[in-house]
């Protein structure tokens, strides 16, 4: 695993080559940054989770014992650090969100495709933060960032069989969810 | 365990059908063997409840599939770059902490960590006494929690503290330690009520944190929206 071109870069950039970080960031921030998106559902938070993922990075990186991938490592602090931030939003905004929550489910009686469409877009986002943090990164690497069940449990800790039940888990709290948009073309 | 491949019955029973639909995702993923994927399909063919929950899970996917995700333009990477590039010399400058928490937030928020520690003694009362083994036990971790808490500033601000433990009772302690603003008060509160109301699940978390690096998240998993709505109001009244 040491010999691979990423560790190549990391030995470089260990070395004082700065450079190396920055190919680093170029290979990996876009991944980073959707993971972030898709967990947290804002770009101005997930750009500045990325921002912050790398800076940490930067600062860690002296501590890579190079016994997983790069990206394995950079992912795990990524959904960490949204973890984090998407408690922090919680529990500032918990009395909100249920009144968001309140107001759409107040909607449903609304007649029309176009705002049901308009709908949609809110309704999704809000299915997807209220997944429990870890469930909702789970889903957001495997469905939109597809990465293998694998991947996701060694990012995350925990074994595949976990991860896979937490994903088929997901799918199905959407479902009941969204389920009044199951028709809609 | 056993798979749906396995289950030999003909007949729609309730545990055919059950184990049929959770191998649903995976089927409609493609994700499992041939022999297992044959069996459903051949299941779903012949079975209408089965196959409207193939056709409600597919649309569900479907449906999440038009979540929109923009791309951010050039310009964007070009000025995170930037960023990032400024908050690593900022960070290697001597005049400014590692932390991303202001210096001027840390502040009023330790003398909050320390209402935070009085209000765990509080609950906690009559004190319990000092775990006999070398697990840790609740008191260990609000006497350790206590000592720290004068040298929190430089010790534990720095978040990779959190995100990367030391040593696995590190992680509570710094959690507490390194809180920054008011939402993460109540969230550390939250975790004094929880452990009021139910101080075996806390043992248990406890007990987890001697093998895990991140058990703070496994019994914040477990709260409900009930208990939020609860302490917000407690804490209201206790911070507001």
């Amino acid at each position: 695993m040491d010999t691979t071109p990423e560790n190549e870069l990391i030995h470089k950039f260990l070395e004082g080559e700065q450079w190396a970080f920055d190919r680093l960031m170029n290979q990996h921030q876009k991944k980073v940054y959707r993971i972030a998106l898709g967990m947290l559902g804002d770009h101005d938070e997930a750009a500045d989770v990325t921002q912050e993922v790398f800076i940490r990075a930067f600062r860690s990186l002296k501590n890579f014992k190079f016994e997983s991938r790069f990206s394995t490592w950079l992912h795990r602090i990524t959904v960490n650090y949204s973890i984090s931030r998407i408690r922090h939003r919680q529990i500032r905004n918990h009395l909100s969100l249920s009144e968001v929550s309140h107001r759409l489910t107040s909607n449903l009686g609304r007649p029309g495709r176009e705002l049901a469409l308009k709908d949609l877009g809110e309704e999704i986002e809000q299915a997807v933060a209220s997944l429990p943090p870890k469930q909702r990164a789970i889903f957001v690497m495997h469905y939109y960032e597809e990465l293998a069940h694998k991947e996701i449990a060694r990012i995350m800790g925990r074994s595949e069989g976990a991860i896979k039940s937490s994903y088929c888990q997901a799918v199905k709290k959407l479902r009941k969810r969204l389920n009044r948009y199951e028709d809609l073309r | 365990m056993k798979t749906f491949a396995d289950h030999t019955e003909r007949r729609h029973s309730r545990t055919s059908c059950r184990l049929v639909q959770a191998a649903l995702v995976e089927y409609l993923e493609g994700q499992l063997p041939a022999g297992e994927r044959d069996s459903i399909a051949a299941h779903l063919k012949s079975c209408p409840r089965c196959a409207a929950e193939r056709i409600s899970l597919q649309k569900t996917l479907t449906i999440m599939s038009r979540r929109e995700f923009p791309e951010p333009d050039e310009r964007f990477w070009m000025e995170l770059k930037g960023r990032v590039r400024e908050g690593i010399r900022d960070d290697r400058a001597p005049s400014r902490r590692s932390s991303p928490v202001p210096a001027r937030a840390w502040a009023p928020a330790a003398v909050a960590a320390a209402m935070v520690v009085f209000v765990f003694l509080w609950w906690a009362q009559p004190p319990l006494p000092p775990a006999p083994g070398p697990r840790p036990t609740l008191s260990h971790l609000e006497l350790e929690g206590r000592q720290s808490l004068k040298a929190l500033g430089d010790t534990y601000q720095d978040s990779e503290a959190i995100l990367f433990p030391d040593s696995p009772g590190d992680s509570l302690v710094s959690l507490l330690a390194a809180l920054p603003r008011p939402s993460e008060i109540l969230e550390q509160a939250l975790l004094g009520v929880k452990m009021a109301e139910e101080p075996d699940l806390w043992e248990s978390v406890i007990e987890e944190e001697t093998h895990s690096e991140r058990p703070v998240d496994a019994l914040l998993e477990e709260l409900s929206e009930d208990q939020l709505r609860k302490l917000s109001v407690q804490l209201n009244r206790l911070f507001g």
